[in-house]
C-alpha cells in the first residue's frame, strides 16, 4: 500500500541560492544556484571532489553553508531543518552501517526516526523489487555484501515514501539487473509525483533516467540543462562517403569538418541537418551516417576541462 | 514524533549496541564487590586487620576515622579503589564519545538525515550515561548488600547503609561528570579515538593533580579544578555525610559539560 503524500507545497522541490561552502582556503562549493522542480528526476554530476556530496550534505543540514541558502519545498534547510528532513529520503554515498545491527533493526530504527509513517507492506515491496532476500533482513549487517548494504540503504531511504529522494551514487555496487530494477522503481516513483535528486558517475544511467542534469566542476555549476539539450550541445556527427573523390566545398553555418579523406567527410552539425542536404545533393554521395551524440561525450568535454 | 520518544528510541538503540560492554562491566564490578566482602571476611577471621592497622600511615587512619583497617572499611574500599574508578570512568568516556564515533563511521548521515534536533544525539548520550552509571552503581550496591548478607562474619561491624549509599552516589556523580566531559570533547571531535584519548588524559592528569593536592598543601588550590577533588570517600568513611558542595560541583560539571556539548554539536559540521 502506498502512503499518500498530503499537502505538498508547490515550491521547487530543491532550490539553491548562491550556496557556498569553504573549509579554510578550500572552496568546496562556490556560490551555486539552481532549482529542481517537483516530480522530476535530476542528475547531479561531477568528478570526485567536485562538490556533489558537500551540496547534498548541506541540503540535509549535515553541513552548514558558508554563504547562501538551500530550501526544500520552500522551507529553509537550516532554519526549518526538522520539516525539510521529514520530507527527504536520503541514501548517503558512504553508508556507515552499524555492523552489530540486523537489516530489520536498522530499517525499524530509521523508520521510527523518519517522521513519517512507514507501511510495512510497502517496505517489503521495496525489498522485493530491489531483490534483497527477506530472510537476509534478519542477518547481521557485518555479513552483508557491498551490494546488499546498498540495497538496504535504498530501502531505508524510500520506506517512508517521502516526496523527495536524495540519492548519492545509488547504483554503486549493484549488479546490472538490480540497477535496472532500481531504474524502473525510480521511474515509477516519478510517475507518482516524487522528486528524485541523484548524484551519479554512471552517465548511461543519468541519460536513461534523468529529466535534467546539473554538472558541478570545482564547486561551480558549469552545465544545467535537460538531457536532450545537453546532448545537442556537441551536435550530431555526420559521416558521408562518396562514390569518388570530391573537392572540399564551403559548409553552411553551424557545420564543421572534423575529418576528411579523398572520398569521405566527417562533419559536426550543431543544429538541424536540413541545410546540409542541398549541398550533398550536388555531390556523388554513396552512404550517409548520422550519429546521435551521447551525453557522455558532452560531459567528457566538461570533465576534461576540469582535469586540465 | 516527540523529542522524548526520539531520545527513547536512540537510547534503546545505544543500549542494544553496547549491551555486551555494559553487561561485562556490571558482572565485573559485582564480582569485585563480592570479592571485597569475601577478602574482608577472611582477613577478619584471620585477625589480619590488626596487622594492617599497624602498617597503615597515620594520615589514612585519621582520614578514615580508623575504618580503613576494619571489615567495614575494607568493604567500602570497593567504592574508592582506583581500579574501580578507572574502570567506570573509562566506560563513561566510551559512552560519552559515541557521538564522535557516529561521525567517524558516517552513521550520523543516516541518523541526522532524519528529522532529529541537533541536541538529540547529545541528550541521548547523557541519558545513556546517567542510566548506565546508575545501573552499574546500583548493581555494586546490590552486590555489597548480598555479599554482606551471605558472607559477613557474625562478629564483624558492618558498614552503615548511609555511608555505602553516599559513597556510591559520590562515585556515580564523579563518573557521570567524566562522561559528560567526554561528551563535550566528543561533540567537537571528528574521531572517537581523539576524543577518548583527550578525555582519558585529562582524567589522568586531574587524578594526579588531586592526589598531589591531598599531600602537598601548596598544590591544593590547583587541585580544586580536578573533579576528583570532589570525591572524598575517606571523609565519608570517617562518618561525615556526603558534602552537598561536592554534589553540587560534580552535578554542575555534568550540567555545564552537557550544555557545552549541545552547543558545540548544534554549531558544527557533521
Amino acid at each position: 500500500m502506498v502512503i499518500p503524500v498530503v499537502g505538498e507545497p508547490r515550491a521547487p522541490a530543491i532550490e539553491l541560492r548562491d550556496l557556498a561552502k569553504t573549509y579554510g582556503s578550500v572552496h568546496a562549493v562556490r556560490g551555486i544556484s539552481f532549482a529542481v522542480a517537483p516530480g522530476e528526476i535530476f542528475g547531479f554530476l561531477g568528478l570526485n571532489g567536485a562538490g556533489k556530496t558537500t551540496t547534498i550534505r548541506i541540503l540535509l543540514d549535515l553541513l552548514r553553508p558558508t554563504r547562501g541558502a538551500a530550501s526544500i519545498f520552500g522551507f529553509d534547510c537550516q532554519k526549518d531543518h526538522l520539516r525539510t528532513r521529514a520530507m527527504v529520503g536520503y541514501l548517503p554515498g558512504e553508508l556507515g552501517l552499524d555492523p552489530h545491527m540486523t537489516g530489520t533493526e536498522l530499517l525499524d530504527l530509521l523508520a521510527r526516526l523518519s517522521g513519517r509513517p512507514v507501511d510495512a507492506a510497502y517496505r517489503l515491496s521495496l525489498v522485493d523489487r530491489l531483490e534483497l532476500q527477506r530472510h537476509d533482513l534478519s542477518r547481521s549487517l557485518r555479513e552483508y555484501s557491498t551490494g546488499m548494504k546498498r540495497k538496504l540503504g535504498l530501502v531505508s531511504a524510500m520506506q517512508a515514501d517521502p516526496p523527495l529522494l536524495v540519492l548519492d551514487e545509488p547504483t554503486e555496487g549493484l549488479d546490472p539487473l538490480v540497477q535496472r530494477a532500481l531504474h524502473d522503481l525510480l521511474v515509477d516513483l516519478r510517475g507518482r509525483g516524487r522528486t528524485i535528486f541523484l548524484s551519479s558517475h554512471v552517465l548511461s544511467e543519468v541519460e536513461r533516467l534523468c529529466d535534467r542534469i546539473g554538472v558541478i566542476r570545482a564547486g561551480e555549476i558549469v552545465l544545467l540543462s535537460t538531457v536532450e539539450d545537453a546532448r545537442r550541445r556537441t551536435g550530431r556527427l555526420v559521416r558521408v562517403r562518396f562514390a569518388r573523390a570530391v573537392e572540399p566545398v564551403p559548409l553552411p553555418a553551424g557545420m564543421t569538418l572534423t575529418g576528411q579523406t579523398a572520398d569521405s567527410w566527417s562533419l559536426r552539425v550543431e543544429h538541424e541537418i536540413g541545410a546540409l542536404l542541398p549541398l550533398l545533393a550536388s555531390l556523388p554521395v554513396r552512404d550517409l551516417e548520422i550519429v546521435e551524440p551521447a551525453l557522455e561525450d558532452v560531459l567528457r568535454s566538461f570533465y576534461r576541462e576540469a582535469r586540465s | 514524533m516527540s523529542g522524548a520518544a526520539v531520545i527513547a528510541t536512540l537510547v534503546r538503540h545505544s543500549f542494544r549496541r553496547r549491551r555486551g560492554l555494559l553487561i561485562s562491566i556490571g558482572v565485573t564490578v559485582v564480582a569485585f564487590q563480592f570479592f571485597m566482602v569475601l577478602a574482608a571476611r577472611n582477613l577478619e577471621q584471620a585477625g589480619g586487620f590488626r596487622q594492617i592497622e599497624v602498617l597503615l600511615p597515620a594520615f589514612m587512619k585519621q582520614w578514615s576515622n580508623m575504618m580503613a583497617a576494619s571489615f567495614a572499611g575494607f568493604v567500602l574500599f570497593g567504592y574508592l579503589h582506583p581500579l574501580v574508578q578507572l574502570f567506570l570512568i573509562a566506560t563513561a568516556i566510551s559512552i560519552g564519545t559515541e557521538g564522535a564515533s557516529e561521525i567517524e563511521t558516517r552513521f550520523v548521515d543516516l541518523l541526522m538525515a532524519r528529522p532529529l534536533r541537533r541536541s538529540a544525539p547529545v541528550n541521548r548520550t547523557m541519558v545513556m550515561l546517567i542510566t548506565a552509571t546508575i545501573g552499574v552503581v546500583s548493581a555494586m550496591l546490590l552486590a555489597t548488600w548480598l555479599g554482606l548478607r551471605w558472607l559477613a562474619p557474625a562478629t564483624a561491624r558492618l558498614p552503615g547503609t548511609t555511608i555505602v549509599v553516599s559513597m556510591a552516589a559520590n562515585l556515580a556523580l564523579l563518573v557521570i561528570a567524566w562522561g559528560a566531559i567526554a561528551t563535550a570533547i566528543a561533540s567537537a571531535a571528528k574521531r572517537r579515538s581523539t576524543a577518548a584519548a583527550a578525555a582519558g588524559l585529562l582524567a589522568f592528569a586531574s587524578f594526579v593533580l588531586d592526589y598531589v593536592g591531598r599531600f602537598w598543601t601548596a598544590a591544593l588550590p590547583f587541585a580544586r579544578v580536578s573533579p576528583f577533588h570532589y570525591f572524598d570517600p575517606f571523609r565519608m568513611m570517617g562518618g561525615q555525610p556526603l558534602p552537598w558542595t561536592d554534589v553540587a560541583v560534580l552535578a554542575g560539571i555534568s550540567a555545564v559539560s552537557w550544555v557545552i556539548a549541545a552547543i558545540c554539536y548544534a554549531r558544527r559540521d557533521l
